[in-house]
């Protein structure tokens, strides 16, 4: 049996790691929330009100 | 901090007040503020080291009013910096030190508004002013075993508060009992020229004996789920006492979710992060940037300035579409209960994004319920009262969450007064012989 090399662990403070993190999550919600539909025809006008 | 002179000066005109036979209700009585909220001859730090010698050279709305209703500034409250906007890993996050809780200095009072919550809890002062953007006010009320209420979006003028998110930021009481929630509210609430988003609507409480009579016919939507697949293993026994008391005074339970579709915690986090980041942009790309305690923070903030307005534009879409659904859900219901937090106080050294902490995104693998009613209910503009009904057995608070429809204060809070005089979860304090604690437990 070969010993499996093991995985270099990260700090998870690392400010590199953390901004991409970041980066990622923002890219996560926006795919989140390009997934769900909002039906043009029926949507309410824009809520400005001057 | 204590803010001595400012309050001995009010101290001493409540006392003349008194003797002239003043009945005020808040007369004299002293109180904290999240120190976010401007006030004269005091620092405002927005719990932020950038921001350690702020000063305002006038007071927040909600203490103007406070200050008209006789209430006496004692003390300026620890907070979250910047209200954790950027989206913080640790409790430390905060100029001022992480939040201790009252009833396990191990663990953390909840943030961000972390200081209202520990010296309401801690008996330091009898009520305080919380913020919630999404959860501020409602998970520092659970874990210290507090009543706080999240007002509707509007109530409560918001002019002189540190801006987090103009769409999503509520200014609102935290207290030991819904009554005395009741009296900081009607103070508190109405309008402001000061604040374009203010409602101009006022609070009043409604007479206890109308809404006892109505208690047997309010239906209260309730998904089992929201405790059975989400709660720890630590708070699910007291959470599920506490509905069952709830039920003996609103026995009507319905039931009603929110839609399952609506992606919520991106949803809020992407309209605070686009909101947050615009708001401190001149200080994210200035030279004090460094100087925030929280690389996580850091890190969110940084790259909230590169929301796409698309993505922004959309979350607001669903917004309107979240609305709707609440407009149909309380066709059904008159109020929804849930969890206040579907876990007690987290250890204070521990990340805030391991896993089970947050409640916005459910794992696939459980039905959603209500569990994602903090950041719904924000999403929304609704009030919500959060309030306990026990403890973990870990020794810790636990609390429920009721929410109405725009505006329903007055019903919220006196539906849970009249839970509070069923029950005595309210009137339990820290260091009491009763309460034992013990280890906590890792999550």
């Amino acid at each position: 049996m070969t010993e499996q090399p093991k995985t270099p662990s990260r700090d998870i403070d690392d400010p590199d790691l953390l901004r991409t993190q970041a980066r990622e999550g923002i890219e996560k919600s926006a795919a989140e929330l390009r997934k769900t539909k909002v039906p043009i025809a029926t949507e309410p006008p824009t809520v400005y009100r001057p | 901090m204590v803010t001595r002179t400012r309050a001995r000066r009010e101290a001493k005109r409540a006392d003349a007040a008194l003797r002239r036979g003043d009945k005020r209700p808040l007369l004299g009585v002293p109180y904290g503020a999240k120190d976010l909220l401007a006030a004269k001859g005091a620092p405002t730090t927005w719990g932020a080291p950038p921001f350690r010698d702020q000063t305002f050279d006038s007071d927040a709305t909600a203490i103007r009013k406070l200050d008209r209703a006789g209430a006496v500034l004692a003390a300026k409250l620890a907070m979250v910096e910047l209200a954790g906007g950027g989206g913080y890993r640790y409790p430390s996050a905060s100029l001022q030190g992480p939040g201790l809780n009252p009833w396990n200095t191990e663990r953390w009072s909840g943030g961000s508004s972390s200081g209202s919550a520990a010296a309401v809890a801690g008996g330091l002062v009898p009520y305080a002013l919380g913020s919630e953007t999404s959860g501020s006010i409602g998970t520092p009320s659970a874990y210290c075993g507090i009543t706080g209420v999240r007002p509707t979006y509007g109530l409560v003028s918001r002019h002189g508060a540190m801006a987090l998110s103009w769409t999503l930021d509520k200014i609102g009481p935290m207290a030991r009992t819904a009554d005395d929630a009741a009296l900081v509210l009607a103070a508190i609430a109405g309008a402001d020229p000061n604040d374009p988003t203010s409602s101009g609507k006022r609070f009043r409480a409604l007479d206890p004996s109308s809404v006892r009579a109505r208690l047997p016919r309010l239906r209260v939507a309730f998904a089992e789920e929201d405790i059975i697949d989400h709660a720890s293993p630590e708070a699910k026994d007291a959470l599920e006492r506490g509905v069952d008391e709830f039920r003996r005074i609103a026995p009507t339970f319905v039931r009603a979710t929110l839609p399952e579709d609506l992606p919520y915690g991106p949803m809020v986090g992407t309209v605070y992060g686009a909101e947050g980041a615009t708001i401190f942009a001149e200080l994210i790309e200035g030279d004090r940037f460094e100087e925030l305690i929280d690389a996580r923070q850091k890190a969110g903030l940084r790259a909230a300035l590169d929301i796409r307005a698309r993505d922004y534009l959309q979350a607001m879409r669903l917004r309107a579409r979240l609305s709707a659904a609440f407009t149909d859900l309380f066709k059904e219901a008159d109020v929804i209960l849930s969890v206040g937090r579907a876990i007690t106080a987290t250890l204070i050294a521990q990340p805030l994004d391991a896993p089970g902490v947050t409640a916005s995104n459910p794992p696939p693998s459980k039905r959603p319920g209500n569990i994602g009613l903090i950041p719904a209910g924000n999403l929304a503009g609704l009030p919500a009262i959060f309030f306990p009904c026990g403890f973990a057995s870990d020794g810790m608070p636990v609390g429920l969450q009721l929410v109405g429809p725009a505006f329903s204060e007055p019903l919220l809070l006196a539906i849970v007064s009249a839970y509070q005089r069923e029950t005595d979860h309210h009137s339990k304090r820290p260091g009491e012989p009763a309460q034992e604690l013990e280890p906590a437990a890792t999550i």
